[in-house]
């Protein structure tokens, strides 16, 4: 057997030892199957996070 | 007598599923009256067919038999070209309808899987050997091959396919099918290889040897 071979064959391990496909994947859920979030759970818009307590940009720090 | 029926998968797409269903079943529709079933929804067997119609004239020298369209209900396609043919081929979905597949597999007489000369083929291939397994289940008489398809003469990786395929457990049909122009030119003009006369004849030397070998194994 030639080296091509060989390691053709070789590479072919991982695939047979794979689990046995199933029959349909599991279906994702959509936007529409999840439950809406109460407004004062709701993240902030994005307008609301550049506060005054947060810094606009990190603070570099040098080393001494 | 119930209908010859054979099934054209791999889970893996562009592995030449089409293409070999729409020759084989020009080429056994020499000697048998012979129904496609198109049970992939991209419908590409049915767009060549039809295309075929619009191309050339539709009463002329045409050699593709009828395609029954088998998106939405692959059995009830299988069954009713079962009633009106001796032979039935169905070119299989990929991956995503695996369900599909492994139905229209237990009901088959035998399938044949074309895979290329690749490794990820090669691996893709070993899914659709267990989804036979798993067709074999309710449909133990269910005969499968590996066909190396568009295989190059020149190419190692080619000539190495034949050991490689051994390592999965269905045996490969024990000829080839090279990747030609003519396969593509067939497409182009709507028709098999085998009304492209001379620039058919090597192609369709080949589809007759993988009829003879599956034929020869009923």
């Amino acid at each position: 057997m030639s080296k091509l071979e060989d390691k053709l064959s070789a590479s072919l391990k991982p695939a047979r030892s794979k689990p046995t496909p199933v029959a349909k994947p599991a279906s994702r859920p959509t936007t529409k199957d999840r439950a809406p979030v109460p407004r004062e759970q709701a993240p902030a818009p994005a307008g609301d996070k550049d506060d005054v307590t947060r810094p606009l940009h990190p603070r570099r720090v040098w080393p001494d | 007598m119930a209908a010859w029926v054979l099934a054209l998968a791999n889970l893996k797409g562009g592995c030449g599923k089409t293409t070999l269903a729409l020759n084989l079943a020009a080429g056994l529709a020499r000697r048998d009256s012979v129904g496609l079933v198109d049970a992939d929804p991209q419908g590409a067997m049915r767009h060549w067919v039809a295309w075929g119609d619009e191309e050339n004239d539709a009463s002329g020298d045409r050699d593709l038999p009828r395609v029954l369209a088998g998106g939405a209900d692959p059995l009830g396609a299988i069954a009713r070209a079962a009633r009106n043919h001796e032979r039935v081929i169905v070119d299989c979905p990929p991956s995503l309808d695996m369900a599909v597949t492994r139905r229209v597999l237990e009901r088959a007489r035998a399938v044949l899987i074309p895979v290329l000369p690749s490794p990820l083929d090669l691996w893709a291939s070993a899914e659709t050997v267990a989804v036979v397994r798993q067709a074999r289940q309710a449909n133990p008489e269910l005969k499968a091959w590996l066909l190396v398809n568009q295989a190059e003469p020149g190419s190692a990786l080619s000539r190495a396919m034949g050991a490689a395929l051994a390592g999965l457990d269905l045996p490969a049909l024990g000829c080839v099918v090279r990747r030609r122009a003519a396969f593509r030119a067939a497409a182009v003009e709507g028709v098999s290889v085998y009304q492209l006369g001379f620039r058919g004849r090597e192609a369709a030397r080949e589809i007759d040897q993988v009829i003879r070998a599956i034929t020869e194994q009923e």
